[in-house]
């Protein structure tokens, strides 16, 4: 069996592949040779499989959503019975942050910012109707079926066929492409959904609107936003206020 | 981690220094845990294999029964294979531990408390890092996702996600040395 040198192992990324189980056995043996020899190495694979655990750990605690989408899921329950008949899907709950850790003092600006603009991307449970859907509709089921399972990409391609002018789509077009860190498309998309007017998913846009200003540096913009949403009525009004004391200069 | 001289460590075993047992576990230890977690994928158990390793270990340097004291890393190796071997034929019944059924007093406990220290540590440079990095590192180790298919999810190209996560990791073993200096 050929011996594993630093340099390789790292080119082709056997650490990953390592904790992944995706080795050959030949392979997996050689790493393990050499990882109980070479303390760089060792030191690398503890890393990744430390990280493993913490983002593992944050995953499970990120599906708790935060007090503002308690209030948006009631009510969305409340509103379910008339929107039933006139649409088929409903927003559910956002997940507060990507990494829930331990809070860690911010040792730059630009650090705190970074965490502050971080975001999971909020849950959606379909709602299942009988009838015939529209084109466009059919469009959004499959692109959220894409969104369920984090294919971002395909998911937000999938939502540029929906309606224009459904701000469930836009929303979520939204968050896919801040996401998948086009920033400027993300924002864009969200101030379309703003601009569609009452709708439910105006508040909760609003709120992603701020988080993507504060990703592409616009803290101000960010502010202003999330100062005039924490003197609304809406349901994302405690959690705009909960960033806007962070956000404070 | 320190240059550690095992032909010497295997002699001070033998000899009953228990001083040497807590260096030898101290460096096993970590090697063995990293081995039977990412064989397990189970925190829990891999701490379990880990000090029943240890323990086979230092059972047989005390009584002398290592065969070839310069193949002493093989010997780990070996041990700790057929330990997990064990445990997925014997899957949902308890460990056996056939050493500790031999008269000999307890070997250092092995606690992997590090482990712990290390994870605080890693959650903080993770904190750190942007947002589409650790995304791409979250793909990568709990989805268990390779370059391409974290690409084709993302819209990104294989080569960018690459180099997304080799930045990644480097700065967090930047941060993780320099939360370790202070």
């Amino acid at each position: 069996m050929a011996e594993m040198d630093c340099e390789s192992i790292r080119k082709n990324e056997v650490a990953e592949r390592y904790i992944q189980g995706s080795l050959s056995e030949a392979d997996r043996d050689a790493y393990e040779r050499h990882f109980f020899a070479c303390d760089a190495c060792l030191k690398e694979l503890q890393a990744l499989q430390g990280m493993r655990q913490v983002l593992r750990r944050a995953r499970s605690k990120s599906w708790s959503p935060p007090v503002w989408a308690w209030g948006l899921a009631a009510c969305l329950l409340l509103a379910v019975g008339v929107r039933l008949a006139l649409r088929d899907r409903e927003p559910v709950a956002s997940a507060p942050v990507a990494v829930q850790m331990p809070p860690a003092a911010a040792a730059a600006k630009q650090t705190a910012l970074e965490e502050l603009a971080r975001f999971d991307p909020p849950a959606y449970a379909p709602v299942v109707l009988r009838g015939t859907k529209s084109e466009a509709s059919r469009a959004f089921s499959s692109a959220m079926e894409l969104y369920q399972h984090r294919e971002y990409a395909r998911a937000a391609a999938g939502l540029m066929k929906a309606e224009k002018d459904d701000p469930a789509a836009g929303f979520y077009l939204g968050i896919c492409q801040l996401v998948m860190g086009r920033n400027d498309d993300g924002v864009a998309s969200l101030r379309r959904t703003i601009g569609l007017g009452e709708t439910e998913y105006r508040d909760p846009a609003r709120f992603y609107l701020a988080k993507g200003l504060i990703r592409m540096g616009k803290v101000d913009e960010a502010r202003a936003e999330l100062t005039s949403l924490a003197g609304s009525s809406g349901a994302t009004r405690n959690q705009a206020k909960g960033l806007l004391d962070k956000l404070a200069p | 981690m320190a240059a550690i001289d095992l032909p010497s460590l295997v002699h001070r075993v033998g000899s009953g220094d228990p001083g040497a047992e807590s260096e030898l576990a101290q460096h096993y230890g970590q090697r063995i845990y990293a081995l039977a977690y990412a064989r397990t994928r189970d925190a829990e158990v891999a701490r379990d294999l880990t000090q029943d390793t240890l323990l086979a270990l230092i059972t047989a340097l005390r009584k002398r029964r290592l065969q070839e004291p310069d193949n002493l890393t093989g010997f780990v190796m070996g041990t700790a294979r057929n330990l997990v071997s064990n445990y997925f034929r014997q899957q949902g019944r308890r460990l056996e531990r056939q050493v500790m059924s031999e008269d000999v007093p307890a070997p250092p406990a092995w606690d992997g408390r590090e482990h712990e220290e290390r994870n605080e540590m890693l959650a903080k440079a993770l904190q750190r890092l942007e947002p589409n990095d650790v995304e791409v590192l979250r793909m990568t180790l709990t989805e268990d996702l390779n370059p391409a298919q974290i690409a084709m999810r993302l819209g990104l190209s294989s080569d960018v996600v690459r180099q997304r996560k080799s930045r990644a990791l480097k700065r967090v073993m930047e941060q993780l040395e320099k939360m370790r200096s202070h």
